[in-house]
C-alpha cells in the first residue's frame, strides 16, 4: 500500500432539489516525495478534492487513508491568500505553530522562509499593505513553515503575474527537491504542471480522466520533444 | 507624491482650523457663563458663576466628599461593567458560533432590550431597597446588550475562510476561536464595550439620583434638597469629565487594537 491513498472518492453538494456531483469514483495514491499536480477545467472538481484531504469537508462516500494510519501535518495553500489582516506578515508565517505558545515560535524559520520569498522587508507588515502576488507568497511561506508532510496547494501561483509566476515556480521545485516534500499541486496551466510534477491526474467533471507519469530530469526544458509530446497528450485529453 | 501632499497639506489645514474652534467652544461658553453670572443676566440661584461653582469643587475636595462619591459610582461600574461583559461575552461568543442558540434566545432579549433601565427602578427599589443590588441590575441592564449584539455581529462577522485556514493546519475547536474567531472579533467587542461603559455611566447615575445614598447621583439629589446649586453644577461637570475620560481610555484601547490594516501605503 502506498504511503498516501484515496480510493473511489465521491462528494455530492446538494444543488437545490438535485444533487452536484463534484467528485466521483476519484481514487489516487502517492508516496512520500511525490509530487502530483491535478489539472482540469474550472469547475471540475479540483479544490472539492483538496478540501477532502485537508478534512476541511467530508466526503459522500470512500476513504481517505495513510500507511501509517494517521493524519499527516498538512500545509495548504488556498486559491485565495486568506491572511489573517489582524497579524503581521511575519506572524502569519508562524500561523502554524501558534498554539503551541509565543515562546515555541520559530522566527528564524519564518525569516528564512520570507528571504526566500522574497517579502523579508515586509514581515512587519500587516497584510492590506501587500500586493496579491506577495500577499500569495507570504500564504506559500506559512503553508511551508511547519515542516508539513503533505501539502496542498491550489492554484497557488493562478493570481500572480508571469515573472513572479516563473520565480515562484522555481522556489516550489527548489524546495520540493531539497526537501523532498509530498506535494498534491492544483492548477490549469498544463505547462506548469509537466515543468514540476512527476505525476500528472487530469479531471473532468468530477472524474479522472487521463494519468501521466512523468520521467523527465529537472530542471525540465519547454523546448524538449518529451516535454511537448505530454503537454500535447494532456491537451488532448482535456479538450475532450 | 508632491502634489497629492500638497493637497493633503491644505486637507490638515482646514482640520486643524476646525479642530481650534471645536476646542475653543468650551473656553467661549466658560467666558460667557463668568460675565453672565458677573454682570447680573439671571439669578446666582439659577446658575451660580464658575467661581462660585469652583469654590464648592475644591471645598468638596477638601472634604473628601466628593472623592467618596466619585469613589462608590466607579465602583459600582467596575463591579457592574465587568460581571455584565463577561456574562455578556460568554453568551455572545456562544450564540455566535452556534447559531440555532441565538435564535432560540432571541426573542426573549428582543424584549429585554427594548426596556429602559431607569423604568425597572421602581420594581427594583421594591425588590432590593437602595442598596447596591439596584444599580448593579441596573448598570448590567445597560452594559449587557451592546456588548452582546456587537460580539455575535464581530463573531458572525468573522471569514469562514479564515476559520478554515486554522482548520487546515489543524487547530482544534478551541484554538479556533482563540486565534481566529476572537482576534477578528474584537473590534467588535471593544466598540460594544465602549458603547456599553457610556450607557452604563448614564444610567448608574441616573439610578443614583433616586434609589443610593452615595455616588455622585446621590451627590446631585443631596445638593437639590439643600438648594445647593453650586454643589449640583459640580456634580454634572463631574460626571461629564469622568465620562469622557473613561470613553477616551475605551476608544485609545479601541485604536491600539484595531489600527492593523487601516494606516496607509506600504509598510
Ligand atoms: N459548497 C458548494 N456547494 C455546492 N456546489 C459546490 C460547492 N463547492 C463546489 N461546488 C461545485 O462543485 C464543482 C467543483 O468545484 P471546485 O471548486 O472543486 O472546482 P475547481 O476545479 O476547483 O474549479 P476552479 O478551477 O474554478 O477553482 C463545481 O461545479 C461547483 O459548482
Ligand atoms: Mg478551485
Amino acid at each position: 500500500m502506498a504511503w498516501f491513498e484515496v480510493s473511489k472518492l465521491r462528494k455530492e453538494y446538494p444543488l437545490g432539489e438535485s444533487v452536484k456531483v463534484a467528485l466521483r469514483d476519484f481514487s489516487l495514491s502517492a508516496e512520500r516525495g511525490d509530487f502530483v499536480s491535478i489539472i482540469g477545467r474550472s469547475g471540475s472538481g479540483k479544490t472539492t478534492f483538496l478540501r477532502l484531504v485537508a478534512g476541511l469537508s467530508s466526503q459522500t462516500s470512500g476513504e481517505i487513508k495513510y500507511s501509517d494510519g494517521r493524519k499527516p501535518r498538512i500545509g495548504m495553500v488556498f486559491q485565495e491568500p486568506r491572511l489573517m489582516p489582524w497579524l503581521t506578515v511575519e506572524e502569519n508565517v508562524v500561523f502554524p505553530y501558534k498554539p503551541l505558545g509565543r515562546k515555541n515560535l520559530p522566527l528564524k524559520r519564518a525569516r528564512a522562509l520570507l528571504e526566500m520569498l522574497g517579502i523579508l522587508d515586509y514581515k512587519d507588515a500587516y497584510p492590506s499593505a501587500l500586493s496579491g502576488g506577495m500577499a500569495q507568497r507570504a500564504a506559500l511561506g506559512r503553508a511551508l513553515c511547519r515542516e508539513p508532510e503533505l501539502i496542498l496547494m491550489d492554484e497557488p501561483l493562478g493570481a500572480l503575474d508571469y515573472f513572479t509566476r516563473n520565480a515562484l515556480r522555481e522556489e516550489i521545485l527548489n524546495l520540493y527537491m531539497t526537501e523532498a516534500k509530498t506535494i498534491l499541486f492544483v492548477t490549469h496551466d498544463v505547462d506548469e504542471a509537466v515543468a514540476m510534477s512527476r505525476r500528472i491526474v487530469v479531471l473532468d467533471e468530477g472524474e479522472i480522466v487521463c494519468r501521466v507519469k512523468i520521467d523527465l530530469d529537472y530542471p525540465r526544458k519547454r523546448t524538449d520533444p518529451a516535454f511537448a509530446a505530454i503537454v500535447e497528450q494532456l491537451l488532448v485529453s482535456i479538450a475532450r | 507624491m508632491i502634489l497629492l501632499g500638497k493637497y493633503a497639506g491644505k486637507a490638515t489645514r482646514a482640520a486643524a482650523f476646525l479642530w481650534n474652534i471645536g476646542a475653543a467652544i468650551p473656553i467661549i461658553v466658560l467666558i460667557l457663563w463668568q460675565w453672565g453670572s458677573k454682570s447680573g443676566w439671571w439669578s446666582a440661584f439659577l446658575l451660580p458663576g464658575p467661581t462660585v461653582v469652583m469654590k464648592s469643587f475644591i471645598s468638596l475636595l477638601a472634604t473628601g466628599e466628593l472623592a467618596e462619591n466619585i469613589c462608590a459610582s466607579i465602583l459600582r461600574i467596575l463591579k457592574g461593567f465587568s460581571f455584565s461583559a463577561l456574562v455578556a461575552l460568554a453568551t455572545a461568543f456562544a450564540c455566535g458560533i452556534y447559531r440555532p442558540m441565538l435564535r432560540a434566545l432571541s426573542p426573549t432579549f428582543e424584549f429585554i432590550r427594548h426596556i429602559p433601565p431607569m423604568a425597572t427602578i421602581p420594581m427594583l427599589i421594591l425588590w432590593f431597597g437602595i442598596g447596591e443590588a439596584s444599580k448593579l441590575v441596573i448598570i448590567v441592564m445597560a452594559t449587557f446588550f451592546p456588548i452582546f449584539l456587537n460580539t455575535v455581529q464581530g463573531v458572525i462577522q468573522c471569514d469562514k475562510r479564515l476559520v478554515e485556514v486554522a482548520r487546515a493546519f489543524g487547530y482544534s475547536r478551541a484554538q479556533e476561536l482563540r486565534y481566529v474567531i476572537f482576534p477578528s472579533a474584537l473590534p467588535y467587542v471593544l466598540t460594544g464595550m465602549r458603547l456599553g461603559l457610556g450607557y452604563s455611566w448614564r444610567s448608574l447615575i441616573a439610578a443614583e439620583l433616586v434609589a443610593a445614598s452615595s455616588g455622585l447621583g446621590y451627590m446631585i439629589l443631596d445638593a437639590e434638597q439643600l438648594s445647593r446649586p453650586d454643589v449640583i453644577m459640580v456634580g454634572i461637570l463631574t460626571i461629564g469629565c469622568l465620562g469622557s475620560l473613561m470613553d477616551v481610555s475605551l476608544s485609545c484601547l479601541t485604536t491600539r487594537f484595531t489600527s492593523y490594516g487601516k494606516k496607509d501605503g506600504v509598510v
